[in-house]
């Protein structure tokens, strides 16, 4: 199985040997699985000749060897169609979905699979890296169990490349659950994570965008074309929206907040009103209130209608007629209740709450304290003002190092 | 969480750079030449500081547009073997760089009075902490604030009482002389106030910063105030020492010579301020060199970098920032060690190596399918090339007069 490193330069022969010229790249078809190799670029002189695959007999370390004796001045120059697997893929980064993270491209191996030559993996260990800096011999003290290939169905593009996108979609990318995406994001820098960003789906890049650190998300957001970003963030809960919009820079705040959905831009407006280390600088001010007044059925059938995400009905808050908060129910209170019952007569009077100035570590000592998914915040009136839920708060208590931090270089 | 005092919010990367490049190997430099040749070699910091404008603007240009450090864009557009050798120009400068900020530290501490041997091993240990604990943003704030300190050497300056009619003749009217002394410096001052580790710095942190072609006329000009204010600080400090210790024929033998004799000429004061500058300054480049070293190597190498990994998920960019620092103090504790030949070397290796990078970052900003429309235009590529030039021609010659006159030792 050779590598890339090891046929760039050798000579191309004609079938009786005679040299005639040198291969300077190999064009594959990344649309395909495991993308074969359809031309390459033959150097004579100065001119560049592109070969297609149906006219070479060989292609191996010792050199490359055509099927027929041709002019080499009838191939045309190398179109764009192909990839470019020396120029657009070594040396650059990519995303390993299997291992979640980004890796440098130090070789690429090529598997002869029938009449084919195939893309088969790539290599970004040490003794790549030695390999391509012509120094093999410390790679065979590190051993070829060091070799670890990843398989090139389980890579997606990194960034843009000078400004290439590879025609590998990302569709492994968008498979991998939002956090994994995070972690990868997290150690690109804003621009490259931009790239990512908008070419993903408003709601994968929502959530993805969501578990970064903030001021990486803020660096991300800020580096993203303003539509695109105030899409991203229109798809997400107001109150993560406020965290990363809180953290860039106020007058590219206010122009994204400009181009977001109104309602949208409002909620995040006001939550933004609030101190970050308060209970209002936490909450999610999305939260269902329903009336004493109603019945069972009435709520389960609005839950219907709204279909909240899942940490929005952990807990259902109730409502006196002047919006105070005067009761709580769990969805099984609720489901388990006769359909005609009133909500008054199955929630919980002693409702556990916290004020929108609480500090946030006191809002963290309630949720662990009383075991709660979330707690309802009021303002000085009672009204319920929104809802801080344990995920709001798991950065607060969990060690640093298991957050999405980004790579950067001063911490 | 960490909201930036409002003093940071206003220094972007520019600027911070253009204060962490006064280190101490630039004090050094600038103390050195005003004290060995007067006021002569004011004339080059007309020439460094519109040099040092247009060869960050570069970098911090090919941040925004690209979003990418240097390191990563000569690895992608050169491949393995160039970037090796970019590698170990940049290792190379930057280890005897960190030496020269441990040999800062050393300098600033006995000029109090206090052994080096106590000092050296306590502000290892401080930045290894500092950094390790991810706690370098916040430090970054207090040390910046300290640097105002160098606004007392344009007090000094003034306080020295110079002739400011041979400041003004000297700062507009080159002159030059071919003895192996005076091109030590001249390349000194050069290789201090356009270092290689700079460029790679500056980038990362446009890069780190998320800014982008949108924010970018507002970076041009943090740049160019960061660049100003480099040269007008040693500008200061040249006219500070030529206008005491040339004056008055008192050689500068260590650094603290350089205290000792400012005493008597411009006061305690004087001195103290020197001297608190100088640790600053030391440790402030004592960070962030093995910091921007470990992280330009890991980047060009695609190894996992980042103070907030695990150590046992980047044990190369670890390994290599633990391995300068303590390199650099060491180096320093060897009994006997000439400070000042440690704190002036930097400049010197720095200045021969920085063509190198010079001409890797011109390749890269005219290169069309990176920048697009963003590559250099004539005024900045003719002003990058004659600095590029001029550097090579320097050490030529500089070479050449040093074997003809069989002389190896860098400082005189």
């Amino acid at each position: 199985m050779p590598f890339l490193s090891q046929l760039l330069g050798r000579p191309v022969l004609d079938p009786d040997g005679t040299r005639v010229g040198s291969l300077r790249d190999v064009l594959v078809l990344t649309e395909v699985a495991y993308p074969p190799v359809r031309a390459v670029v033959v150097r004579s002189g100065r001119r560049l000749h592109a070969v297609p695959w149906s006219d070479i007999s060989s292609v191996t370390p010792r050199g490359t060897v055509l099927r027929r004796s041709l002019d080499l001045g009838a191939y045309p120059e190398p179109g764009e169609d192909l990839v470019w697997l020396a120029r657009d893929v070594m040396d650059k980064q990519i995303v390993d979905t299997a291992g979640v993270k980004l890796v440098r491209v130090n070789d690429l191996a090529l598997v002869p699979i029938n009449d084919e030559l195939r893309l088969g993996g790539v290599d970004s260990s040490t003794a790549g890296l030695l390999r391509r800096l012509g120094l093999p011999w410390p790679s065979g003290l590190l051993g070829r169990s060091r070799l670890r290939l990843i398989d090139w169905e389980q890579v997606d593009v990194g960034p843009a490349i000078d400004g290439v996108r590879l025609n590998v979609t990302f569709d492994r990318l968008h498979r991998m659950r939002s956090a994994d995406i995070a972690a990868v994001i997290s150690q690109m820098s804003a621009g490259e994570a931009a790239d990512v960003l908008e070419a993903l789906q408003d709601k994968t890049a929502a959530r993805a965008l969501a578990e970064l650190s903030e001021d990486h998300g803020a660096a991300v957001l800020s580096a993203m074309e303003p539509e695109e970003a105030a899409d991203v963030l229109d798809e997400m809960p107001p109150d993560d929206a406020a965290d990363v919009l809180g953290d860039v820079e106020k007058e590219r705040a206010e122009e994204l907040m400009s181009l977001m959905e109104p309602q949208a831009a409002q909620e995040v407006r006001s939550l933004l009103a609030y101190p970050e280390d308060t209970a209002g600088g936490l909450m999610n001010s999305r939260v269902i209130a329903v009336q004493e007044s109603d019945t069972a059925d009435e709520v389960i059938a609005k839950l219907r209608r709204i279909a909240p995400p899942e940490d929005e009905i952990y807990y259902l808050y109730v409502i006196d007629d002047d919006g105070r908060l005067s009761g709580v129910l769990s969805l099984r209170d609720l489901v388990v209740s006769r359909p005609d019952e009133r909500i008054a007569q199955i929630m919980r009077r002693d409702v556990k709450y916290v004020h929108l100035n609480d500090p946030q570590d006191e809002v963290a000592r309630m949720l662990v304290r009383y075991d709660f998914l979330g707690i309802p915040v009021v303002d000085d009136e009672n009204r319920l003002k929104g809802v801080v839920t344990v995920n709001d708060v798991v950065d607060l208590v969990a060690p640093r190092s298991w957050r999405n931090r980004p790579r950067r270089m001063r911490g | 969480m960490l909201r930036l005092g409002p003093f940071l919010a206003v220094m972007g990367p520019g600027i911070i750079t253009g204060i962490v490049d006064d280190d101490a190997t630039g004090i050094t430099g600038y103390a050195l030449a005003g004290a060995r040749f007067g006021y002569s070699l004011l004339w080059v910091l007309l020439l460094t500081i519109v040099a040092l404008s247009v060869v960050q603007e570069m970098g911090a240009r090919m941040g925004a547009v690209t979003g990418k450090g240097l390191a990563d864009l000569i690895r992608e557009r050169f491949g393995v073997r160039i970037t090796a050798l970019a590698m170990v120009t940049l290792l190379t400068a930057n280890v005897v760089t960190t030496v020269a900020e441990f040999a800062g530290v050393a300098g600033a501490s006995e000029i109090f009075g206090v052994s080096r041997y106590i000092t050296v091993p306590i502000a290892a240990a401080l930045v290894f902490l500092v950094v390790v604990l991810g706690s370098y943003r916040r430090v970054e704030v207090v040390l910046l604030t300290v640097s105002l300190v160098f606004l007392s050497y344009v007090i000094t300056g003034f306080m020295a009482k110079p002739d400011w009619g041979a400041v003004g003749g000297h700062f507009a009217v080159p002159s030059f002389n071919f003895t192996l002394p005076y091109l030590t410096i001249l390349i000194g001052v050069i290789g201090t106030t356009i270092a290689p580790w700079m460029q790679f710095y500056l980038q990362s942190s446009v890069v780190d910063k998320g800014l982008g072609e949108r924010e970018y006329r507002l970076e041009r000009m943090d740049v160019y105030v960061g660049s100003f204010l480099t040269n007008f600080i040693a500008f200061f400090i040249i006219v500070t020492t030529a206008a005491t210790l040339f004056a008055h024929g008192k050689p500068a033998d260590t650094v603290t010579d350089v205290a000792q004799t400012l005493r008597p000429l411009a006061g305690d004061f004087t001195a103290r301020l020197f001297a608190i500058g100088l640790l600053n300054a030391s440790l402030m480049a004592a960070v962030v060199l093995p910091l921007s070293t470990a992280y330009a190597v890991c980047e060009a190498f695609g190894w996992e970098r980042s103070v907030n990994r695990p150590l046992r998920e980047a044990p190369a960019f670890f390994g290599l920032f633990a391995a300068l620092i303590v390199i650099g103090a060491t180096a320093v504790l060897i009994p006997g060690v000439p400070l000042l030949t440690l704190l002036f070397l930097p400049n010197v290796v720095g200045g021969i190596l920085l063509p190198v990078i010079l001409l890797l970052m011109l390749r890269l900003v005219n290169d069309r399918k990176i920048m697009g429309t963003w590559v250099n235009s004539p005024v900045q590529n003719v002003i990058a090339w004659l600095t590029t030039g001029s550097l090579i021609a320097l050490t030529i010659i500089y070479l050449v007069i040093a074997i003809l006159e069989g002389v190896g030792v860098l400082t005189g």
